[in-house]
């Protein structure tokens, strides 16, 4: 009996240490690529493109940071990013909301029929819409401007249905105790069911903002000048310009996009990570 | 007065949704269907040519190629995030002391986060045969240099590319769907004396089902979508070997002005990711628990 129980003992061990050898690979692996681009971007001119990699610098460099901030219009693209990530975001919200609350709220001749076309939506990719979508910008004389990224981000199929569903588990007891006070149905979305609905609003804002401000497929297409663009298509266009020296100032930019990224994650890792569980939505 | 207000609610509610969903989603989807019956560059005068930019399908090489890339690819990335989310979930779900747990989430998650461009700059100066860390370490593996990015090994390693970049969203998903398991199943198996593999597979895979079929589906539409990687790494090289279809759509109507034959590619992405997702939804009724 105590020999068994030594062998499960043995191989509860083993196999404790089997999960922490397959965590710390895949730690060390998913790490080591942005660790060296962060890296590189800090070594000095001697030490940077070492083969083997110097992992543990002599000393830090940061010249290649001031001379892709004066070089690249990252300052502008970043303020492109940010405009154009908070009108999709907040015109998504918006406009989801306001559906939502008539899905879940009123009643009206095919509401469900409705709903389910506005659903559908979501099976309909950008790649599919880009052309069509394209030729129509084209034509309002819109190619290059920022309404064609922020325009057509402000549907959400998505958002229209976890909103409703959210609203739909608010007691209908607040709204009809209002509904007795004389509350009409803009001062009940108003006043009961959009403060009620801050979690559901803030994680789907946080998925709308960061598809938004990760888009390249669609930027990439509508936008042609430099300092237009946001920073993904900014970044991707500096590529093939040739050069080592380039290739330090582009590493230097892309570290400019991660570090701050960084930042903002470590501090709140739980509630972006929950966010885009719920939301669930590939970006 | 007040019932008249009633009935106008409704549609003042969804007035912007109804308005923004037919410009930006039934129009272009009529109009996707409507470019593939013509033939247009944007400067000549339009010409309907009927099915012809569909026959073009079947006769194209490039085609062929690039939708065998995507199948390959996306067979991959359903596999490799279903198996790897599944595996790494398993191996953190212990008692694990709270800062190694955040270290790992912060890990495994944040080239999620990152966006694609950052991520193929990232892999393509680490992929970089004369200095680059990865083309370095692969060579101790015995990949002579440059091969990860030649046309034997390259789509390979944008399937590997797209695993680093998205497993941390099917590991967080996987994880919160075993952890929703209750506690007193998995004890009531332990004091039957099921443990390990037993445990695994009667109690914890069964009862994940519904999260890993929740990532083979969002993996499937990711992967088979996938356009940046190749655009910004590859440019679909060498010789097509990692032309993806989003791409070669991009490339005949923003490169070719064949909008046209543009159109049609588009409409067959469109018409592979629904009839894959409802078939996925189809056949989760015989593995998905719950479903």
């Amino acid at each position: 009996m105590p020999a068994t129980k030594a062998k499960k003992n043995y191989r509860l061990i083993a196999s404790e240490q089997a999960a922490n050898v397959t965590i710390a690979i895949f730690c060390v692996l998913w790490i080591m690529p942005i660790a060296w681009l962060v890296l590189t971007s800090v070594l000095n001119a001697d030490e940077r493109f070492r083969i083997p990699p110097k992992w543990i610098p002599s000393n830090l460099d940061f010249s290649s940071y001031t001379r892709a901030w004066e070089l690249f219009p990252i300052a502008e693209q970043f303020a492109n990013s940010l405009k154009i990530a908070v009108i999709s975001t907040l015109g998504a919200l918006i406009i989801s909301a306001l559906a939502a609350y008539a899905f879940a709220r009123l009643q009206f001749f095919g509401r469900e029929t409705l709903f389910i076309i506005l659903l559908a939506g979501l099976m309909v990719p950008p790649q599919l819409t880009v052309i069509p979508s394209f030729i129509a910008f084209k034509n309002l004389g819109l190619i290059d401007n920022h309404a064609a990224l922020f325009l057509p981000a402000m549907i959400s199929p998505i958002g229209i249905f976890l909103l409703r569903q959210f609203f739909r588990s608010i007691p209908k007891e607040l709204d009809e105790s209002a509904k007795i006070d004389g509350a009409g149905p803009f001062r009940i979305f108003f006043q009961i069911i959009l403060p009620l609905s801050k979690p559901a609003l803030s994680a789907l804002a946080v998925v709308l903002f960061i598809a938004s401000w990760n888009d390249f497929f669609w930027a990439n297409i509508f936008i042609s000048t430099s300092n237009k663009m946001t920073l993904p298509v900014g970044i991707a266009s500096l590529v093939g310009t040739g050069g080592n020296t380039n290739v330090t100032l582009i590493m230097a930019s892309v570290s400019m996009q991660i570090i701050p990224l960084l930042l903002i994650f470590l501090f709140t890792q739980r509630f972006l990570i929950q966010s885009i569980a719920s939301v669930g939505i590939r970006g | 007065m007040r019932q008249k207000q009633g009935r106008l609610a409704p549609f003042l509610f969804l007035s912007p949704a109804i308005l923004f969903f037919s410009l930006f989603i039934v129009f272009p989807l009529f109009g996707a269907f409507g470019y593939s019956f013509i033939t247009w560059d944007f400067f000549t005068k339009p010409k309907f040519v009927g099915l012809d930019n569909y026959e073009k399908l079947f006769k194209d090489d490039v085609a062929l190629k690039a939708i065998t890339n995507t199948f390959i690819f996306t067979f991959a990335s359903i596999v490799t995030h279903v198996g790897l989310g599944l595996l790494l979930a398993v191996a953190v779900n212990r008692k694990i002391p709270r800062f190694f747990a955040y270290i790992i989430r912060t890990t495994i998650f944040f080239p999620f986060l990152l966006s694609w461009a950052a991520a193929s700059l990232i892999w393509s100066f680490g992929l970089d045969p004369t200095f680059g860390v990865i083309d370095y370490y692969a060579g101790k593996l015995g990949f002579p240099q440059a091969t990860l990015l030649s046309s034997t090994w390259a789509l390979l390693t944008l399937i590997i590319i797209d695993l680093w970049k998205t497993l941390g969203f099917a590991f967080i998903v996987i994880l919160a769907g075993i952890q929703t398991i209750p506690s007193d199943i998995n004890e009531a198996a332990r004091v039957d004396g099921a443990g390990g593999w037993r445990l695994f597979w009667n109690i914890t895979f069964p009862l994940c089902t519904p999260a890993l079929f929740f990532v083979s589906v969002t993996a499937f539409i990711g992967a088979f979508q996938i356009f940046e990687p190749m655009y910004i790494m590859t440019r679909g090289g060498p010789n097509n070997s990692t032309l993806s279809m989003v791409q070669y759509l991009h490339s005949t109507a923003f490169r070719n002005f064949d909008i046209g034959y543009g159109a049609v590619l588009s409409v067959v992405i469109f018409l592979v990711v629904l009839v894959v997702t409802i078939a996925q939804f189809r056949l989760a009724k015989r593995w998905v628990h719950e479903a």
